[in-house]
């Protein structure tokens, strides 16, 4: 009889729906996963990733309950006739938010907790942890509060207090949703040397396919619950052909068109392949010029001279227990400018704007908003003119229905009743969201509740619009949509302001960038000069260029210059 | 916003978690039992001295505000029920629920007395929040003891996350507008309410997520084992020996009156040698653990002894 291989994830007819739900969030799966494979799990947001996720370590159903059929086996242990606890000793889980993953205080007790909960001896354990620790080198923070740790480091020692477990698959869940672009790339080329040397098997789900896709063995594809792709990440160019929503990179969906063969999959390739098209080095003016005008801040400051949307100068902002995050900010932006500000976790971004309506107030330094200087008028005043946006949709939305939640906006800014109904329509068609009138926001998805927060915003049509990271956990298509949604609003006039670790999306919406480090301004002006300029903070376009097309940061951008390449 | 635990070399940090407790246990203990205000006041100066030998007087310092509330609102509520004392200064008219208004001046000290106690107790609480690990209290207890430690342990690390919450959910209201503080008390309760509600379902999802994740990481599949290891050293038998010996001796004070402070009917206290003593102790008590630290810090045989 001959060796059958069999995968160290063997997932059979796998149908899963949660309790209460008539639908199935996972519909018929099949898979196998082979010891030391790196699999990457994409798909739009409400695809099943983080369901097959929970599947893989028992999770669901053992903690969620609800419908299953078919079996998923790990390491030949049935995870229907096991427990979440045996089994975390073989599947170590790293889940999207550190904040809710963190039980001690500290970062050796974090690493520590599995180990007790396990039973282990003190020097196995002493052994295990110091290991861990030292192999993602965060044997110096041993001692520090989770509290003084930035989200990096977080996500970092939530990955260590599963792989001091000796897992033998790692599964996570958009573990870099909320990381920069640095902090993101450390944590993935971490995650890969583990998969490379240990042999660990590691099931990634993620939205940011530019940060991951170089990185995978196979890619499996979700739609609504079922595996619609599942091969090597270089069939996935033949299967995409003629989609609509494509989850590859950038790089390899610039070359999808027209290519036969040789679509590059990484930057690596896909420089190389740029480079070996003969041709002169691609100037500014062939790429940039035409797709990007002038900002409009230089062509109204001309001639009537608006006070600008805001205007800071010397701003300096120290929270209480002493922390600079604002330091000595000089900074104008004009009227109808579409501005992204960038930067590493904790580098004033957040800290910058919320002074722009009032949310923080000056330490030193005054601010202006449209002329207003802000000292003294409260926020909501000021939000009549700055609307704006955080991080987290579920805090902005209170309502039942999403036009009741419209409806709070409006009463608040003393918009007149009669013309509610009107505004209502416009922004729920703005944001295409008009079918959810009636629908509890709550019941939606994370990208349609993003919308119906953005819309409670837009729909009073603020001059200033600031979003603050509103691409995080948000799907390509979603993604695609916002940017038409902002381009849009910025087209007739308003000014809009994003905070975002988003640089495709970034230089996609944007006129100007503004970098921000350590509470100051790093580099300031049009989206070619800050982030062509920058080694890291860039987008993948510019690294595949970078050398023969000056300038080129944007997909448009991009597609010229291939074709005065070819 | 109220600091948090952070490691660091000091004396006093490296205590067993056993003995740095039974010192703030002992603490609350004589501010509890002595009705002098001096002897309280002497407990917040020997908080004081054995936070700054801790280096961390200045986050000590930072509860200042939450003592001054708790120590007014209890000076002033005091005189307003208080019926006792014999030098009347006002007396006024007769209100619903407080009945009739006698305010006297022994009320009133007893009102500023309590203050300073309650005063005393929540500083001592912030040295221990400052100085033990909330890990090691939780590494310290097993069975039982442990689960209830660690769902204590989770709903104080809640808290923050939760005010965090509720501050980003009233940002993002007011960024649109909706005025949430001001109006009469009723109108700011009334638009707090909705907001109430989703900041207690985010807490409620936060704790799905924090249980999904320990239960992903073995919790509750048998038995516990004890990562760190607490090894009672000499510095935590003096700690442990000196924190008895002022609860003996405020004990031993107070019953033979030596201590004692009584405000009604009216103002009488003991003084002598012995009251001069005792009102000194708990400054004694700091100064010696502080020159300790002094020592520790600079010299490896102390460090390694104590």
């Amino acid at each position: 009889m001959g060796m059958e291989k069999i995968g160290l994830l063997e997932i059979e007819n796998l149908s899963y729906a949660y309790p209460g739900c008539e639908e199935a969030a996972l519909k018929d799966v099949t898979l196998s996963v082979r010891q030391g494979e790196f699999l990457l799990l994409l798909g739009a947001s409400g695809s099943g990733k983080s369901t097959l996720c929970r599947a893989v370590n028992g999770l669901v159903p053992h903690f969620y309950g609800g419908r299953i059929e078919g079996s998923v086996r790990v390491d030949g242990t049935e995870t229907v006739s096991s427990t979440v606890a045996e089994l975390s000793r073989t599947v170590g889980m790293v889940f999207q938010d550190p904040e809710n993953q963190m039980v001690t205080d500290s970062a050796l007790s974090e690493v520590a907790f599995g180990l007790e909960n396990t039973g282990l001896d003190r020097l196995q354990m002493r052994k295990r942890v110091e290991e861990v620790l030292a192999s993602l080198r965060l044997s110096d923070m041993r001692d520090s509060s989770i509290n003084e740790l930035s989200g990096g480091q977080k996500q970092k020692v939530a990955l260590a207090s599963v792989l001091v477990m000796h897992p033998k698959v790692l599964v996570l869940d958009e573990p870099t949703s909320q990381l920069d672009p640095i902090s993101a790339e450390d944590f993935l080329s971490q995650l890969k040397a583990l998969n490379d040397e240990l042999g660990i098997v590691v099931i990634l789900a993620e939205h940011r396919v530019e940060r991951c896709f170089h990185f995978a063995d196979r890619v499996v594809v979700l739609d609504r619950g079922r595996i619609t792709y599942a091969g090597e990440p270089s069939g996935m160019i033949e299967w995409s052909r003629g989609k609509r929503w494509v989850p590859l990179p950038p790089i390899t969906r610039l070359f999808l068109d027209g290519e036969g063969n040789g679509v590059p999959l990484t930057v690596k390739q896909g420089r190389l392949k740029i480079a070996g098209m003969s041709a002169p080095r691609v100037t500014a003016d062939d790429t940039v010029a035409p797709a990007s005008p002038e900002p409009k801040r230089k062509e109204k400051r001309k001639d009537d001279r608006p006070s600008p949307a805001v205007e800071i100068s010397g701003l300096w902002h120290v929270y209480d227990g002493g922390a600079e995050a604002v330091r000595g900010v000089d900074l104008v932006i004009e009227r109808g400018e579409f501005v992204a500000i960038v930067g590493e976790n904790g580098s004033g971004k957040t800290s910058l704007v919320k002074h722009f309506n009032g949310l923080l107030r000056p330490g030193k330094g005054k601010v202006t908003i449209e002329g207003r200087n802000a000292k003294g008028i409260d926020v909501a005043e000021l939000a009549r003119t700055c609307g704006m946006l955080g991080q987290n949709p579920n805090l902005q939305l209170l309502a039942q229905t999403t036009s009741e939640e419209l409806q709070i906006t409006l009463e608040a800014m003393g918009v007149p009743r009669e013309s509610w109904s009107a505004l209502i329509d416009e922004a729920l068609e703005m944001l295409e969201i008009s079918e959810f009138r009636s629908a509890n926001p709550q019941d939606l998805s994370c990208g349609e509740r993003e919308r119906i927060a953005l819309a409670s915003v837009l729909v009073y049509k603020p001059d200033i619009l600031v979003l603050d990271e509103p691409t995080r956990g948000v799907d390509q298509g979603t993604k695609d949509r916002l940017a038409a949604y902002l381009r849009r609003y910025n087209s007739e006039g308003h000014t809009v302001i994003l905070v975002t670790h988003d640089l495709e999306f970034a230089a996609e919406c944007c006129d100007r960038v503004l970098m921000m480090g350590n509470g100051q301004v790093l580099a300031d002006g049009d989206k070619h000069d800050v982030l062509a300029g920058s080694l890291f903070f860039t987008t993948q376009y510019n690294k595949c260029f970078r050398g023969v097309a000056d300038g080129v940061v944007t997909r448009e951008e991009a597609s010229r210059a291939l074709g005065v390449l070819r | 916003m109220i600091p948090a635990y952070t490691s660091r070399d000091t004396f006093l940090h490296r205590r067993h978690p056993a003995s740095a407790i039974l010192l703030v246990a002992a603490l609350i203990a004589v501010a509890l039992i002595a009705d002098n205000p001096f002897f309280q006041v002497a407990v917040i100066a020997a908080t004081a001295i054995l936070a700054w030998s801790a280096g961390v007087v200045k986050e000590w310092f930072g509860w200042w505000k939450i003592c001054l509330i708790v120590g007014l609102v209890t000076a002033i509520i005091n005189p307003l029920v208080s019926r006792e004392g014999a030098t009347i200064i006002w007396n006024g008219p007769t209100l619903p629920v407080l009945g009739h208004l006698r305010i006297s001046w022994e009320a009133i000290a007893y009102g500023a007395g309590m203050g300073l106690r309650l005063a005393a107790i929540i500083w001592v609480f912030a040295l221990l929040t400052l100085m033990v690990d909330p890990d090691s209290v939780l590494g310290l207890l097993r069975g039982r003891g442990s689960k209830s430690a660690l769902v204590t342990a989770l709903t104080l690390r809640m808290v923050p996350t939760t005010v965090r919450d509720a501050g980003d959910l009233m940002d993002a209201q007011r960024s649109r507008g909706v005025v949430i503080d001001s109006g009469s008390k009723w109108a700011v309760l009334k638009s707090r309410l909705p907001l109430m509600k989703r900041v207690l379902s985010t807490s409620l999802d936060r704790g799905i997520g924090l249980a999904e994740a320990m239960e992903a990481r073995a919790y509750g599949s048998g038995r516990r084992s004890r990562y760190r290891e607490y090894h009672f050293a000499a510095g935590d038998v003096l700690t442990v020996v000196v924190a008895v010996l002022l609860l003996g001796a405020v004990i031993a004070g107070t019953a033979f009156g030596i201590l004692s402070f009584d405000y009604y009917p009216s103002i009488s206290v003991s003084y002598g040698p012995g009251t001069l003593a005792l009102l000194l102790s708990p400054l004694l008590l700091a100064a010696l653990l502080a020159l300790l630290s002094w020592g520790w810090k600079r010299s490896d045989y102390l460090r390694l002894r104590t």
